[in-house]
């Protein structure tokens, strides 16, 4: 015997592709080709292996945080309610901004209790943020880090107008972030400081990876 | 019910009920929500991403700029089918644009030696290496990998793989042949 | 004399075959959908769409660059003017005009070099880092990047994502889905209609002065950039404005916004689904109707 069936006719065959005839003529086949016969139970194995495969992998850590950074807080496309009545993934039910200074009482905005508490003097002048807040700038300092080393690695691949162009909106990124903080620590309860906090942080992330893409794709 | 029970016999109804309910809400912009639905959901979308992009930076870059887009389509689900499938689908299409779009690496195009033909004959390994099915998988030429992967590893048909990349029927098949016939090479040796 | 005159001959010839060596006119055969890879980093790119099944490509090598390449098959072409070690600075400005099918997806690159794009109707990928970007036409999908570039649309897109960081950013036509952000750029929307849009700055201005569809949802939000906001007449919005150290003016109807702390605070319903916020730190925001352009005021 030295006909013997091509790897296509098998692999249609194994995906119900052929047509009654064709079919009847390759089961007749396998009858009298041990060599057929085999190749096929191997290319059976090897689908049921495949499609045995787990079909989870555990993801990197630290992959929801940077995630989470790109996300515009203003929510997904098409929303059914107006913005302001959402939910705030900052200043969710149930947060609470601490301001600390020299002497000053520190209340508890927004929370579920409503309660004065007296903080020790002397204070830490600068304002503490809510500890959802807190952990996404930490988030993002986190990302951020990351970028300004990678481009400060590759920065002599820049051309020098570039590299001023890109040192100069971050210093005016950075401005406005730090305004909108400190904005923010004298009225915690302002949603659209959050919201502005947010997107400086987002325009910055945005602007180092726009500019380490420069560099890694030249 | 647990990740490996939800693996091995599909989410149970309570499962998935809680999947939408927490999707309709991330619709309305809860990021809270979202979160959940990232961390039922994560694992299953690097196994497709690290499967078709067989290369982990390019993985976790597709994984990432997936859950982005699943984020910005939200409204775009509407619960006719369960949200693992709709975010399983978007992922695919997600990896697959990359490849399309060429964002990272040519595809299919012989340029200037800087450029990888992801069609070229795969490379031979040594007689004698030990290799497993998923090193294999990924070894295979972007084409072939991108079929097997779709069809073989996660069940996805002839037409629905067609409508995803643009491939005739014709190219799927001849594609998913080359890439069991090596792959038996490969796991032969 | 004769050898003055042969040498000088000589010299003439020699130049025109630079000059003809400098120049470069290849053509491909390229599918209507395919996928075409451009750049040329110190010069300048004309893109065009055509209803042929081919690509075409013309221009001159500047001095100091390695030469002009072209290759591919019919899904998928790369071409573009190759500098020593991708340093513009080495190299003089090479022009290159190609000739694409108009439903192509295209991504074109440039550090230099302004890129102009006319009658493309598939997708695009723009980016220059310095050079302006000026896209005519209807593309389906349109990205563009640059750092101090300007970016220009005329005409109409379904998606469309333009970022800058130092130029403006001006798009005149409707959208689908737009987000358009520079940092000290100036951002310009108008024509219309647009059913959802992102426009952000951080001192630049933000105009949008297009017609609204139905269902639409926009969004800008700027640190210290004026907002002006001109609506057509007839729109019937849903309105939130948002200020923290910057007056409001409204001017769509008596309404006046409300005092908080410093800033001010607005919220109008004119009765239609569509929905608009507006969020600044410390740019006054100004609110009319179409009209005469208004004065930005920032006190």
């Amino acid at each position: 015997m030295t006909h013997h069936l091509d790897d296509q006719t098998l692999s249609d065959l194994l995906d119900d592709g052929l047509d009654a005839t064709a079919r009847a003529a390759a089961e007749e086949h396998f009858a009298v080709c041990d060599a057929c016969f085999t190749r096929m139970q191997r290319m059976r194995m090897l689908v049921a292996s495949a499609a045995a495969l787990p079909r989870a992998m555990p993801a990197p850590a630290g992959e929801w945080q940077r995630i989470r950074s790109r996300l515009h807080p203003a929510g997904p496309r098409g929303a059914s309610e107006p913005w302001w009545t959402r939910r705030s993934a900052l200043l969710a039910a149930g947060l609470a901004l601490v301001i600390a200074s020299s002497g000053v009482t520190a209340l508890l905005v927004r929370g579920e209790r409503n309660v004065a508490v007296q903080q020790p003097a002397p204070a830490v002048t600068a304002a503490a943020l809510t500890p959802r807040l807190a952990a996404l700038e930490h988030e993002y300092a986190t990302v951020t880090k990351d970028l300004e080393r990678q481009l400060a690695e590759r920065k002599h691949a820049l051309a020098p107008e570039t590299v001023i162009a890109v040192e100069r909106s971050l210093r005016t990124i950075e401005g406005a972030i730090a305004e909108a903080r400190e904005a923010l620590a004298r009225d915690p309860g302002s949603e659209t400081l959050a919201r502005l906090l947010v997107a400086g942080h987002d325009q910055k992330v945005e602007l180092l990876r726009r500019a380490t893409r420069l560099v890694t794709q030249s | 019910m647990s990740l490996i029970d939800s693996i091995v016999h599909g989410p149970s109804s309570t499962m998935a009920d809680e999947a939408a309910e927490l999707a309709r809400r991330a619709q309305a912009g809860d990021v809270a929500a979202f979160e959940r639905l990232y961390h039922t959901h994560a694992s299953h979308v690097r196994a497709i991403c690290m499967r078709l992009c067989a290369d982990a930076q390019r993985a976790e870059e597709s994984a990432q700029d997936a859950w982005v887009r699943a984020w910005e389509r939200l409204s775009t689900w509407r619960g006719d089918a369960a949200f693992g499938t709709w975010l399983h689908r978007l992922t695919v299409n997600v990896v697959l644009e990359s490849f399309r779009s060429e964002r990272r690496r040519i595809a299919r195009v012989m340029l200037s030696g800087d450029d990888e033909d992801v069609d070229a004959p795969f490379a031979a390994s040594e007689p004698g290496d030990a290799i497993d099915l998923e090193h294999a998988i990924a070894r295979l030429p972007r084409g072939a990998r991108t079929v097997f992967v779709l069809h073989d590893v996660e069940g996805y048909r002839h037409p629905e793989i067609a409508a995803m990349t643009g491939l005739a029927e014709g190219t799927l098949r001849a594609q998913l042949c080359r890439a069991r016939r090596l792959l038996m090479e490969m796991l032969d040796r | 004399m004769r050898r003055i005159l042969f040498l000088w001959v000589l010299a003439m010839c020699l130049t025109s075959t630079v000059a003809a060596q400098n120049r470069f006119n290849r053509r491909l055969p390229l599918a209507s959908d395919g996928t075409i890879r451009i750049h040329n980093l110190a010069g300048i790119v004309r893109l065009h769409g055509w209803d042929r099944d081919s690509i075409v490509a013309t221009g001159e090598v500047g001095r100091g660059s390695k030469g002009f390449f072209m290759g591919g098959d019919r899904t998928a072409v790369k071409l573009g003017i190759d500098i020593p070690n991708d340093d513009v600075t080495t190299a003089e400005p090479s022009t290159l005009d190609v000739w694409v099918p108009a439903g192509s997806r295209v991504r074109v690159k440039s550090t230099r070099g302004m890129i102009v794009v006319d009658g493309v109707t598939g997708a695009l990928d723009l980016g220059s880092t310095s050079g302006n970007v000026i896209v005519s036409g209807i593309p389906r999908e349109l990205t563009v990047e640059t750092m101090d570039g300007d970016i220009q649309l005329d005409g109409a897109t379904v998606w469309l994502r333009a970022r800058s960081a130092g130029g403006d950013i001006t798009i005149r036509g409707g959208a689908e889905d737009l987000v358009s952000a520079s940092v000290s750029g100036a951002v310009t929307v108008t024509g219309g209609p647009v059913r959802a849009a992102r426009l952000e700055t951080m001192t630049g201005n933000i105009v949008f002065e297009a017609s609204i569809a139905r269902g639409a949802v926009l969004d800008l939000g700027t640190h210290s950039g004026a907002v002006r906001v001109l609506l057509p007449k007839g729109s019937t919005p849903t309105v939130e404005a948002t200020t923290v150290a910057a007056p409001i003016d409204n001017n769509l109807t008596p309404q006046r916004a409300t005092i908080r702390g410093d800033g001010r605070e607005l919220a109008l319903s004119l009765g239609g689904d569509a929905r608009l916020s507006v969020r600044s730190f410390k740019g006054a925001v100004t609110l009319a109707w179409g009209g005469p352009p208004l004065k930005l005021v920032n006190r």
